[in-house]
């Protein structure tokens, strides 16, 4: 027995297999906020990326324009086909605006689900061991951003805010395999909307999956699906994608929906980070959740 | 001014990982393999392999560190398997002999261990990470020949600045 301890390797290789269990353990936990000197750690390497980041992102947004260039003929047809509808769309958008807001002032609501403002940033790294989809972006605590606000790009929903530093915060994506990565979403059907979690994502088909879908309403491919607001963090109405299929579950109760995603979470550069006016839950009320 | 290229070189490779999986993601390779760059990794083990043992097993542990406070948010996976990696490495290249061959043979040992710690330590935290078929299939192969190719194109330079600085530094 006092051999067995003698043995200096030994001894330091279960020391260390004790603390790597103790440091994971402390740093998958439920945490509001991560420790102060990660934050700076962050802080600190996240200024060296961008430092990087930023002229690679400026060259490859040169390359994606020269890009577009080679498509802008058949671009512009279609975009002037779109335009003739839009003037009238914009005036019934306006009439529907007016109407909105006179309703409002009648039920004296302010802020609805929908209200949200936006803080602009830009990625300036991805996990690189593509375990977990994630991405740090370069707002943080400084300009408002919070724990699980919504992110979307100009596709639509792309993920939420799981840390957020001093100047910098990480986003999980929805392609990431984990569990508690769950958005209340909703189907926008002709008659009634379906609530549903969009829980999972099927990296083979590229597709997310909405479960616990309503197996009474029916549901057509090619249906809008937006986030429904009713999870507490994120306004209604950002746009996830369509539906492509929709598959009975084998209770008979629920159905899945197969939905094609709006944003391509490969190509991440420029987001909107989220912020909804209406009243926020508690993040302790969201508890593990979240 | 000399002490400064080996951490700023580990830094860059540090940096142009998080690059490389920003603009060649998955969808850039066939759409279904995963290609993980271990630019970091490989510059730590020819560290290992040339340089003072020492110094390269506490270079592995800090940028280990640095990995897993800014990319993953999970501590304490790289900050460990990094100089695990290193420290076998060094134990490997006393009883093999030093070239170019053997060097990629162990680097690619090397880093098929530390995917697999990695994926093994996941796995127990998520149960819904991929499959082990899916994992050696459609991520491990192909990492591994893309790190090799890049391990092959980064020994010989590595290797002459290595020796040479270790070197230097002892004759200080």
């Amino acid at each position: 027995m006092p051999q067995f301890f003698l043995n200096k390797r030994l001894i330091v290789l279960l020391i260390s297999v004790i603390l790597l269990v103790a440091m994971i353990g402390f740093s998958i936990r439920e945490r509001d906020r991560i420790s102060k000197p990660e934050q700076f750690v962050r802080d600190i390497v996240g200024f060296g990326q961008t430092i990087i980041a930023k002229p690679a992102n400026a060259m490859a947004v040169f390359f994606d324009n020269i890009n577009d260039l080679k498509n802008t003929y058949t671009e512009n047809k279609k975009l002037k086909s779109h335009l003739e509808q839009l003037t009238s769309l914009e005036a019934q958008n306006h009439e529907l605006k007016k109407e909105n807001e006179e309703l409002k002032s009648i039920i004296k609501e302010k802020n609805s689900l929908g209200d949200s403002e936006s803080i602009q940033a830009q990625v300036i790294a991805r996990n690189p061991d593509s375990w977990y989809e994630q991405v740090v972006i370069d707002k943080g605590e400084v300009n408002g951003v919070e724990k699980n606000m919504a992110v979307v790009t100009s596709g639509g929903f792309i993920g939420k805010v799981t840390q957020v530093d001093k100047f910098y915060s990480t986003v999980e994506l929805l392609s990431s395999p984990d569990e508690t990565n769950r958005i209340s979403a909703k189907v926008q059907g002709a008659k009634k909307d379906a609530y549903g979690l969009i829980e999972g994502y099927d990296k083979k088909t590229k597709m997310l999956l909405l479960k616990q879908l309503d197996f009474n309403i029916k549901i057509k491919k090619g249906d809008h699906v937006v986030t429904s607001g009713l999870s507490g963090m994120f306004p209604s109405g950002l746009v996830i994608g369509d539906v492509e299929k929709i598959v009975p579950d084998e209770n008979g109760l629920t159905q899945t929906a197969y939905v094609k995603p709006e944003a391509n979470f490969y190509d991440v550069r420029e987001v909107l980070v989220i912020n909804r006016k209406a009243q926020k839950l508690n993040s302790s009320v969201l508890g593990g959740g979240q | 001014m000399k002490r400064a290229v080996l951490p700023l070189i580990l830094s860059v490779c540090y940096i142009a990982e998080s690059l490389f999986a920003q603009f060649f993601s998955a969808q850039n390779f066939g759409g279904k393999y995963i290609i993980v760059p271990h630019f970091l990794l490989v510059m730590l083990i020819l560290m290992g392999m040339y340089y003072r043992k020492r110094s390269a097993i506490i270079y592995a542990f800090v940028f280990g560190m640095l990995f897993d406070a800014f990319y993953t948010g999970v501590l304490g996976i790289y900050l460990f398997f990094y100089p695990l990696a290193v420290y076998l490495t060094i134990k490997l290249m006393r009883i093999l002999q030093s070239n170019i061959f053997t060097g990629t043979v162990v680097a690619a040992f090397n880093m098929a261990v530390v995917e697999f710690l990695v994926y093994g330590v996941n796995s127990l935290i998520n149960s819904q990470l991929m499959g082990f078929s899916d994992f050696l299939n459609l991520r491990l192969w192909p990492t591994l020949i893309f790190n090799a190719a890049f391990f092959i194109l980064a020994w010989y330079p590595m290797r002459n600045f290595l020796v040479r600085r270790a070197r230097e530094e002892e004759q200080e």
